[in-house]
């Protein structure tokens, strides 16, 4: 398990809460109106074939890029991937 | 209060699906919401007007407008705004929500806005709610999904979700049609009940916009909390994400896009090549003899009238009816992988190579169509936020090999490669899209060099069982359009390529409606640019002829032909295999022997250079006359030195 905050792009299948996003306006707007803001937990799913990766959030499903995905943090210590 | 000839610019000339609007005075009801909610599903659901629906971000580009009259008394006037996360717009689509909800005069702005949210996906839906309130405006929240939301084992209580947020909330499920009465009977009430104050200061800046994001954040995590009931023993894998497991896979994500694609176009040749062939020997045969008939009884029989009916009128307007089953088939299978849910996998999947050429996974959406058609492709650009992926998607477009290419292709497959179709086909898809990549890296390298990356934040819609009525509706709505916007082009033009070749060029002997075509206007000019196309292996005037009517409309290209050697050879029009015959001699006796070789030169011109008027019309309205300009010259010359190439190492391969 990984322990402390890591990038999104190296977190573990499971749940993670979100620690930080890193990205610019817009995409940070995007990203909280879909649901993944600063605390919120989200579903790790799986790498994409374009090298990114699928989370579930509130429901639904959202496809990020690779360099989105690794400029935000999350932490999966408290939840744990089994947990 | 807003009458409906106060927004004139709402009532778009792009929306033909919409039907009649309501009476004057009558309260404007807006629908609004995330993308992919239900919104025009509801609003054809109200209205009965059939709007273009698909799942699949961003399908409503203009704004709906209809009238519901609910219990055949009361008149709304029903608008379906372009689905939108929130009123902080990030695309032009968003900005167009926001423009007519928030920059409007507030006597302007709609009387009540109904908010589409989905029950599963709840909380994304509300924070339009909580900024409409902050705005001072009359809200109703349409609840739609709760069937989809209950496979997943989550249930929302209405009236939970009304105490917390503070509107009336109403379910409906539009697809079965029902929840209409009650959300009537709520949308009425609510018009009775005075207009909220404002304490909305326009769109804050930086940190401030935050927190108030922070603090709708807040009222929406209580809300659905207060009002939505998950079922804990529920497995949170559902069905859409098995399928992902294999759609988005590393290497069998791409895979499954290639054999979707490679599917799609073995459907359309297979499936259209012969109704194509049926359609077009009943108009070379029953009807242009029945016509021929007919004005001889009359008298009319030999003149340039004859000409005119047969040659013109009947061969043009049975060139658009032989094009249909082919373009119904396209855009059949279109509407069926957008309302499927896998376009959106799809742009997953190709965003590693759109980010290559500069665009974001997006993009694919325009492109994608432009394979059907260039021109809703283009209109389709409106789904990119920025400008410069706007012009360079626009730009890139007519690069994809639309349908009107494709019977081009099959009659060439046919002639000269016959019983491998489906596999010359292909391999010209696959072109168009090396075509979409490199020209996209060329001018990614010299035009906008310093263009930053946009990263893809994509909501993948559930994976839904396409119905029958949606894509059946879908298919005949892009049929029509089609023929609005191309229909005309194309009978004019084969009746203007009939009229030149019935010109006698000066100097040659013959008089209008009685010359041989190979001494008409028609040939004289294209003899002038035929040497141009000698290093391509096809410098020949009909060659020519059929690229300078292709640079109108790809479909004239083949009645074109037809024309030029019906005219030529009178007794070779009775077949389309004659016409084969005719073209395999011609390309035969002018590329020196590489046949082969001047045959795919040819298709490879065909493919990148200006697709058809339509193309140049709608390129204009989005990015203006001199990107246009600009595409055109690009095109030719890119479409010029790739055909010259492929002939000249053609020629000396095989």
């Amino acid at each position: 398990m990984t322990s402390g905050p890591a990038p999104l792009l190296d977190a573990e299948s499971g749940r993670a809460t979100v620690v930080s996003l890193g990205l610019s306006d817009g995409p940070t707007r995007r990203l909280s109106e879909l649901g993944v803001r600063v605390g919120a937990t989200i579903e790790v799913h799986r790498r994409t074939s374009g090298g990114g990766i699928v989370i579930g959030v509130a429901g639904s499903r959202v496809a990020l890029d690779r360099a989105s995905a690794r400029s935000i943090t999350v932490d999966q210590t408290v939840l744990g991937g089994g947990a | 209060m807003s009458a409906p000839e106060q927004q004139p610019a709402v009532a778009s000339c792009h929306s033909p699906a919409t039907g009649r609007t309501a009476v004057e005075g009558s309260s404007v009801v807006a629908l609004v919401g995330a993308p992919n909610v239900g919104k025009s599903t509801l609003f054809n659901a109200l209205t009965g007007a059939h709007r273009d629906v698909g799942n699949w971000p961003g399908t409503t580009v203009e704004v709906g407008r209809g009238a519901w009259s609910p219990d055949g008394g009361t008149e709304y006037d029903l608008l379906d705004l372009p689905g939108a996360y929130s009123l902080d717009p990030l695309s032009p689509d968003e900005a167009l929500t926001r423009g007519l909800l928030v920059d409007v005069p507030v006597d302007e702005r709609p009387d009540l806005v109904v908010v589409v949210a989905d029950a599963g996906r709840l909380a994304r839906s509300l924070y339009m709610v909580a900024q409409l309130l902050e705005l001072g405006q009359r809200t109703v929240v349409a609840l739609t999904m709760a069937d989809v939301a209950a496979r997943r084992g989550v249930t929302v209580d209405p009236r939970a979700l009304s105490g917390a947020i503070g509107v009336p909330v109403v379910a409906v499920d539009p697809r079965r049609r029902s929840g209409a009465a009650a959300l009537a009977a709520t949308v009425s009430a609510a018009l009775a009940t005075p207009v909220p104050v404002t304490s909305y200061a326009g769109p804050g800046a930086g940190a401030e916009s935050f927190a108030d994001a922070d603090r709708h954040f807040a009222l929406i995590s209580r809300a659905v909390e207060a009002a939505t009931v998950e079922d804990p023993e529920h497995d949170g894998r559902t069905f859409s994400d098995r399928i992902d497991r294999v759609a988005l896979a590393p290497v069998l994500g791409p895979l499954s896009f290639l054999a979707v694609m490679w599917l799609v176009f073995q459907l359309t040749t297979t499936i259209a090549a012969p109704l194509q062939g049926a359609l077009d020997a009943f108009f070379s045969g029953p009807v242009s003899t029945g016509a021929t008939r007919i004005l001889d009884a009359v008298g009319l029989g030999g003149t340039w009238v004859q000409g005119l009916v047969v040659d013109g009128l009947i061969a043009g307007v049975g060139m658009l009816l032989t094009f249909l089953p082919l373009m119904a088939i396209m855009f059949a299978l279109l509407a069926l992988l957008e309302d499927s849910g896998y376009m959106a996998r799809a742009a997953v999947v190709t965003d590693r190579a759109m980010r290559a050429i500069g665009l974001p996974g997006r993009a694919f959406l325009p492109l994608i169509v432009g394979f059907g058609c260039n021109v809703p492709a283009i209109a389709a650009t409106r789904v990119l936020p920025d400008a410069r992926h706007r012009i360079l998607t626009t730009l890139l477009v007519p690069f994809t090999s639309c349908s009107a290419r494709l019977t081009v292709y099959v009659l060439m497959a046919s002639i000269f490669f016959p019983g491998r179709s489906g596999t010359v086909v292909f391999v010209l898809y696959c072109v168009s899209i090396l075509f979409v990549i490199g020209v996209g890296l060329l001018l990614r390298g010299t035009l906008w060099r310093a263009m930053g990356d946009e990263p893809l934040i994509l909501d993948l819609p559930p994976y839904q069982r396409p119905t029958a009525r949606l894509t059946t509706m879908v298919t005949w709505l892009r049929v029509r359009g089609f023929l609005r916007t191309a229909g005309g082009i194309i009978v004019v033009t084969v009746i203007a390529v009939w009229a030149l070749q019935a010109i006698p060029a000066p100097g040659r002997a013959g008089s209008f409606g009685d010359v041989p075509v190979q001494d008409s206007v028609y040939a004289a000019t294209a003899s002038r640019i035929a040497p141009v196309f000698e290093p391509a292996g096809f410098g020949t005037w009909t060659a020519t002829s059929a690229l300078l009517v292709g640079f109108v409309a790809k479909e004239a290209v083949i009645s074109s032909w037809s024309q030029t050697y019906a005219t030529a050879e009178p007794d070779d029009a009775s077949s389309p295999g004659a016409l084969g015959d005719a073209v395999r001699a011609d390309f035969a006796a002018n590329s020196g022997g590489h046949t082969s070789a001047a045959v795919w030169a040819f298709l490879v011109f065909l493919l990148a250079y200006t697709p058809c008027v339509a193309t140049l019309a709608a390129q204009r309205r989005e990015v203006g006359l001199r990107w246009t300009v600009f595409g055109i010259a690009m095109q030719l010359t890119i479409a010029w030195l790739v055909a010259v190439a492929v002939f000249q190492i053609g020629s000396r391969l095989v």
